[in-house]
């Protein structure tokens, strides 16, 4: 993504950061603060939130944002564990961030809800298509903000089902560059959407 | 929504509904729920999409020499306080030549084509299909006859646009035609200075009515931004090909200096009642943008259960060139209470 000057939002859970497979706070760091990335929060280790009680989900989420603060990040959207929350929880999440992504794929169209933002999520097996066509049709739509998802790359034949090959992701990344679309973490494509 | 602003919206609402019986109230619901599968998206749930909106206001409350217009509309928050003003318009006849006007709207190029709306909402929230901006201006206007006006206006926004602007209007009983030049220090893409020059009309006989719309961009170099001009076209025809039965035809045409460079949409539709409050209206429409081609099929049924209020049910199936479609399902609503054709003085 650096080479296209393409940035994004990791959403990582801050309590496996540095475990086998995982980012660790240094290359966090260096993409908030050297490449302008955002760092946005998932819960400490992707619980669900709709699976603790409330008292558990609120110290989760406490921890999670702290643990971000904690490394100079300045975190302001967050990603539901499988789009998943009770709306009692919401109110605790909004006191901490500005952005909730959920998991489901929908139009979001000028003026967006910033609690209830939606993103297409990469499939393991898919070719570079279903993306590039998801993309088009936002633009034929009038959509304001489009979010597409990557959780992983390269491990499809670790059984993941959603691991994006390489070269499927610079195929979508050319694509970008080719109809030069914006490309931004979320908070930012947010402000943007509001702009007008 | 916190409590001053709920009670504002609360008394607003109280004092239209107990007024409406003399006032030119009007209220609008409009939402579109849809669903799709995309063949091409493997291994992906469902999609629902859910589009809401509502309007309400006064249309032409004169009182003496003043004529107000006012409109205020929600779209999509309906659990937190989000409702704008969209329309406010303040008229004072100071002679029956000279009109002077002050207020809020939005405004751009192109609008309320049917090609756009069918069913409501299908295309978002967006008023306008191109240059689309808030414009907050004190506009006079001069009366050349019964049938012509030419006004100027003088605005702008808070994103750094001021503009003005200098329109043409003329109209009969059967067709009326708009023209205007515009000049915005900034572009609503660009940043950058931009002249508009614009032109709108339509037609109506008793077995076609056209209509089209059409705005040329001229922006000089400036900065980073290169010299190059920018063109929006948009018409759609109706005729009447049987009895009870229209054929439409429409196409949309924009060319900008950023992608997608070219975009352009044709529609062909068929409107025919099978009742008195039920109508089919199946389209074929091509949507392009650069080299890429979007088909679309769709079959839309209308119920139209009472004045200002229809029902729609449609499924529709897209597919680019040699590629996997996309099946979906939807029902739209369209509510509304109108009392302003009465154009009720005070």
């Amino acid at each position: 993504m650096q080479e296209f000057v393409f940035r994004g939002t990791n959403f990582v859970n801050s309590g496996a950061v540095g475990n086998h497979g995982f980012m660790t706070w240094d290359q966090i760091r260096e993409m908030e603060l050297e490449h302008a990335w955002e760092t946005g929060g998932h819960t400490l280790h992707h619980e669900q939130l709709n699976q603790l009680d409330l008292d558990e989900a609120e110290q989760n989420l406490n921890q999670d944002f702290s643990n971000l603060i904690q490394q100079g990040l300045n975190p302001r959207s967050f990603a539901l564990p499988r789009g998943q929350c009770p709306s009692q929880v919401y109110p605790i999440i909004l006191n901490l961030y500005q952005n909730i992504r959920g998991s489901s794929d929908f139009a979001m169209h000028s003026p967006i809800d910033r609690k209830a933002l939606g993103y297409l999520a990469y499939q393991s097996g898919w070719s570079a298509e279903p993306v590039k066509h998801r993309i088009l049709r936002g633009i034929m739509n009038n959509e304001a903000i489009i979010i597409i998802g990557f959780h992983r790359f390269d491990a499809e034949n670790e059984g993941y089902q959603d691991s994006c090959p390489s070269s499927v992701f610079r195929q979508i990344l050319s694509f970008l560059w080719q109809y030069n679309l914006r490309v931004l973490p979320l908070h930012e494509a947010v402000e943007a959407t509001m702009l007008y | 929504m916190n409590k001053a602003r709920f009670l504002l919206l609360a008394s607003l609402l109280v004092s239209s509904v107990l007024t409406a019986g003399s006032l030119p109230f009007y209220a609008e619901w409009q939402s579109l729920n849809s669903m799709y599968y995309d063949s091409i998206q493997s291994g992906k749930e469902l999609s629902w999409d859910e589009l809401y909106r509502a309007e309400f206001g006064f249309k032409n409350l004169r009182y003496n020499r003043m004529n107000l217009y006012l409109a205020l509309a929600t779209e999509q928050f309906f659990d937190e306080s989000h409702i704008k003003l969209k329309t406010l318009i303040l008229d004072a006849d100071f002679s029956p030549s000279w009109i002077l006007s002050a207020g809020s709207r939005e405004h751009g190029y192109g609008t309320d084509f049917a090609m756009d709306n069918l069913p409501v909402l299908m295309r978002g929230y967006d008023s306008y299909n191109y240059q689309m901006m808030r414009l907050n201006s004190l506009g006079i206007r001069y009366n050349l006859d019964s049938d012509s006006h030419i006004k100027l206006d003088l605005g702008g926004n808070t994103h750094n646009q001021p503009c003005g602007m200098i329109s043409y209007n003329r109209q009969s009983h059967s067709w009326n035609l708009a023209l205007s030049e515009e000049i915005r220090t900034m572009d609503s893409h660009w940043r950058t200075p931009v002249s508009l020059t614009s032109f709108s009309g339509a037609l109506a006989s008793p077995n076609l009515a056209f209509k089209a719309s059409g705005a040329l961009a001229i922006l000089p170099g400036w900065d980073s931004t290169k010299a190059h001009h920018e063109l929006y076209l948009q018409a759609e025809t109706s005729a009447k090909v049987a009895e009870n039965t229209l054929l439409d035809l429409g196409a949309a045409y924009t060319k900008h200096e950023y992608a997608p460079f070219e975009s352009s949409r044709y529609q062909l539709r068929l409107q025919r009642p099978v009742s008195e409050k039920i109508e089919l209206i199946p389209l074929c429409q091509l949507s392009t943008m650069d080299s890429e081609e979007l088909w679309q099929y769709r079959l839309l049924g209308t119920i139209k259960p009472l004045p200002h209020s229809q029902i729609g049910l449609y499924y529709d199936y897209s597919h680019f060139t040699n590629s996997k479609g996309r099946h979906s399902i939807g029902m739209s609503l369209s509510f509304g209470l109108d009392l302003s054709d009465a154009d009720i003085g005070m």
